[in-house]
């Protein structure tokens, strides 16, 4: 169905098709509400573009972008200003993910940054306009998050405590588990607890040897915890078990769907129940209100490409179009904002420092099947845990992985050339680990993104500016990051033969969180514990802009976990009449 | 799938057919000489040249709409076609040489398959 009907006033219209709106759009419709999913970019023929297993040697530019398109390399982003596609520049500009092989692959999904403008401090904006949106070509490393980040506030001082705790999460994470699938292993951990999970991936011989190394230390090497179904899902016929291909190490997203992406997993199911319209193509830039009642009445878009304007109705508004465009449509609309947090205690992960090793008695084996499985290990946060660190607050994990890939680790790095070179690289291909760290932002109240008026984007509607530096929090760990993988990599007796120090850009992550953050009080947030507006009864947002603070784990299914309580809640309240 | 003829067109270089695309003959011999000296011919497997590294370079140069890069090529082929490449290790173009050389060698059908025996991107019934 993507035909609007606009006499109707539907129970819900949801706003983006990411992790939180399809998430979303699968909660209301299984309870048999009727819904209207937009989406401001199209639908795309994903198995098309991705083509998971096609070989290098027969792509045209073995996975590069074809002249005329380029993305942003990491130095554009760190010594420019934004925006960074400047309106005559001649290519097609994506983002820096693109700046690597197997970009062709995924340049479609990915936004061309002369149309998506933004202004103010540095920042590297990921952003995927397309059904299913960044759930596409995500890394799908799925963790959950414990009270040690819901709690964070009484245990150190610093933000507030989330108006939830671990127990409310807990059924809900169950069940994004059993529906979507995850893949990983039993570590009984406190500060990151277990998934229901299906199979495991294994760790390799260096993984093995780290683990064991990290034991006595009370760190853990655990197999990667991947958001993707290792022994399938009886109840979804659009995707499939993994197969162990490798694809998952290449930039690009997994064409049978063992990876989970809202599309396969979410959206084609809602509209099998016959209560979802979806149209893409639908750039929504209002929220409408009654003023009569103070409820929102429904939202007003924009066709992508004929640029009619359109407004619908709904009972309930839910903003799922990702933390920074729902902080902007609550911005343009001006709504919801009472509290003057809109925009504010703006959030994500750092991310740069990281080191690579060489483990000696691994070179000159002869050669293993490393890659094929969807990912290779995560090592979770161990500070400020049972002890304070003295220079700094919160944690940081890594994710790792070690093995022979497609393209050799080493081809880029062995000095020389030559018959010499040659050997080595094949030699020592297999025996090189890596793991690189992803830290806490805090969420300062003057972290923040506000509206340019003066720059546009391509659909007329005004674009955000940023304001937003790390701290001397972020920069004191990020020193911490870099001794505690060396120090643990001697643990192991890993040789380290790279070490990478610096910080990356704000936004590198892809983890951009905060912006319109859950609380009990509503002079200090905007959401309440349902992602509900203190101010708008009707309005729900449910992407990562309602979270209170970063945690140092990847957010993904923290943000479909939360997204689906509040469905649940939304739906019993509008059964009641009480929206 | 994207057809193997698609492949073999850009390949064979957008510049009129021949193989060495926007090269002069010359700047192709020289080329094709400085790749298979950075990876050569083993007992293990083919080297750059059986690996159709020159005419992928040469291939991606034609097409590219930077000028720069194009002069940076042409004359950087020149200087090492009479140098060697001998104790030029920190000269930016022998970098930037030898990464497009293991670049297009390594992600070639005999870089993958024969020199590193790769053994992934099958589709594995248990794992
Ligand atoms: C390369 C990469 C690796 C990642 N790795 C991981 C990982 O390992 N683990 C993890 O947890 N997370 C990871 N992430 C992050 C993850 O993708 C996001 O957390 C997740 O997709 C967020 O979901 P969302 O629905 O909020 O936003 P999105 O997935 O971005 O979806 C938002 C949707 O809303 C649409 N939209 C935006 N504005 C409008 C509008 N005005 N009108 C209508 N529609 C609109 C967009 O087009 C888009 O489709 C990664 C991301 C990338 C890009
Ligand atoms: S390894 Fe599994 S999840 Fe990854 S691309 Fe292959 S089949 Fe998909």
């Amino acid at each position: 169905m993507t035909e609007i009907d606009f006499s109707k006033v539907y129970d819900a219209v949801v706003v983006g098709s990411g992790a939180a709106g399809g998430m979303a759009a699968h909660v209301l419709t299984s309870h048999g509400m009727q819904v209207l999913l937009l989406e401001a970019g199209k639908k795309m023929n994903i198995e098309q573009e991705l083509r998971s297993m096609e070989w290098p040697y027969d792509h045209p530019r073995r996975g590069l972008m074809p002249p005329g398109h380029r993305a942003l390399s990491h130095n554009e982003y760190t010594v420019r200003r934004p925006p960074y596609a400047q309106p005559n520049a001649k290519s097609k500009v994506y983002s820096y993910i693109q700046d690597d092989y197997g970009a062709d692959y995924t340049k479609n999904i990915l936004v061309d940054e002369r149309e998506h403008p933004y202004s103010g401090t540095n920042y590297a904006w990921v952003r995927a306009r397309c059904l299913g949106g960044k759930t596409n070509i995500w890394g799908r490393l799925a963790l959950r998050l414990s009270d040690y980040d819901f709690k964070a506030k009484s245990r150190d001082g610093f933000g507030e405590d989330w108006p939830i705790s671990y127990a409310d999460l807990e059924p809900y994470y169950d069940k994004v588990d059993l529906y979507l699938g995850i893949s990983g292993q039993k570590e009984n951990l406190p500060h990151l607890p277990d998934s229901l999970f299906q199979r495991p991936v294994a760790l390799n011989a260096a993984e093995v040897r780290l683990r064991h190394a990290l034991t006595s230390m009370g760190r853990t090497v655990t197999p990667y915890r991947a958001g993707v179904t290792t022994d399938g899902l009886k109840h979804n016929k659009y995707r499939s078990r993994c197969y162990g291909r490798g694809a998952c190490s290449r930039k690009g997203g997994c064409d049978i769907h063992a990876a989970f992406d809202s599309p396969t997993g979410l959206i084609y199911p809602a509209m099998d129940t016959g209560n979802l319209t979806l149209r893409p193509g639908s750039v929504v830039y209002e929220v409408r209100m009654d003023n009569a009642t103070g409820r929102a009445s429904g939202v007003s878009f924009l066709d992508s490409e004929t640029m009619r304007s359109y407004e619908v109705r709904a009972k309930a508004v839910v903003l799922g179009a990702s933390t920074l465009e729902s902080a902007r449509l609550l911005l343009l609309s001006k709504i919801a904002n009472s509290s003057g947090h809109v925009g504010h205690n703006f959030c994500e992960h750092i991310m740069g420092p990281s080191v690579t090793g060489f483990v000696k008695d691994l070179a000159g084996r002869p050669r293993t099947n490393d890659d094929g499985r969807p990912g290779g290990f995560y090592l979770p946060r161990f500070r400020n845990l049972t002890e304070r660190h003295l220079k700094f607050i919160r944690g940081y994990g890594f994710e790792g992985e070690s093995g022979a890939s497609m393209f050799p680790p080493n081809a880029m790095s062995t000095p020389g050339f030559g018959a010499a070179f040659k050997r080595k690289v094949r030699e020592e291909a297999g025996a090189f680990i890596t793991m690189g760290a992803f830290g806490e932002v805090l969420p300062r109240y003057e972290s923040r993104v506000g509206i340019d008026a003066a720059l546009k984007d391509k659909w007329g509607i005004p674009a955000l500016r940023f304001d937003y530096r790390f701290g001397d929090n972020e920069k004191r760990m990020a020193e911490d990051m870099v001794q505690s993988a060396l120090e643990m990599f001697e643990a192991a007796k890993i040789e380290v033969t790279a070490v990478d120090r610096e910080l990356l850009t704000p936004g590198w992550s892809i983890h951009e969180l905060g912006t319109a953050r859950m609380g009990k009080d509503a002079r200090t947030s905007v959401l309440n514990q349902f992602q509900q507006s203190h101010d708008v009864k009707n309005l729900f947002v449910v992407d990562g802009s309602s979270h209170v603070s970063a945690s140092c784990q990847n957010p993904t299914w923290t943000i479909m976990a939360l997204c689906w309580r509040s469905c649940d809640y939304l739906v019993e309240r509008l059964k009641r009449d009480e929206l | 799938m994207r057809s193997r003829r698609e492949v073999l067109k850009l390949v064979a270089g957008a510049a009129g057919g021949r193989p060495e695309g926007f090269f002069s003959r010359e700047e192709f011999r020289i080329l094709d000489e400085l790749t298979e000296t950075i990876i050569p011919s083993d007992e293990h497997s083919p080297g750059a040249r059986a690996a159709g590294v020159p005419a992928y370079i040469a291939a991606a140069l034609a097409e590219s709409n930077d000028a720069g890069l194009k002069r940076r090529w042409k004359t950087g082929l020149k200087r090492m076609g009479r140098s060697g490449l001998r104790g030029q290790e920190n000269d930016p173009f022998f970098k930037e040489l030898k990464e497009r050389t293991a670049f297009a060698y390594y992600t070639s059908k005999i870089g993958i398959h024969s020199e590193m025996e790769y053994k992934g991107n099958v589709m594995r019934e248990n794992w």
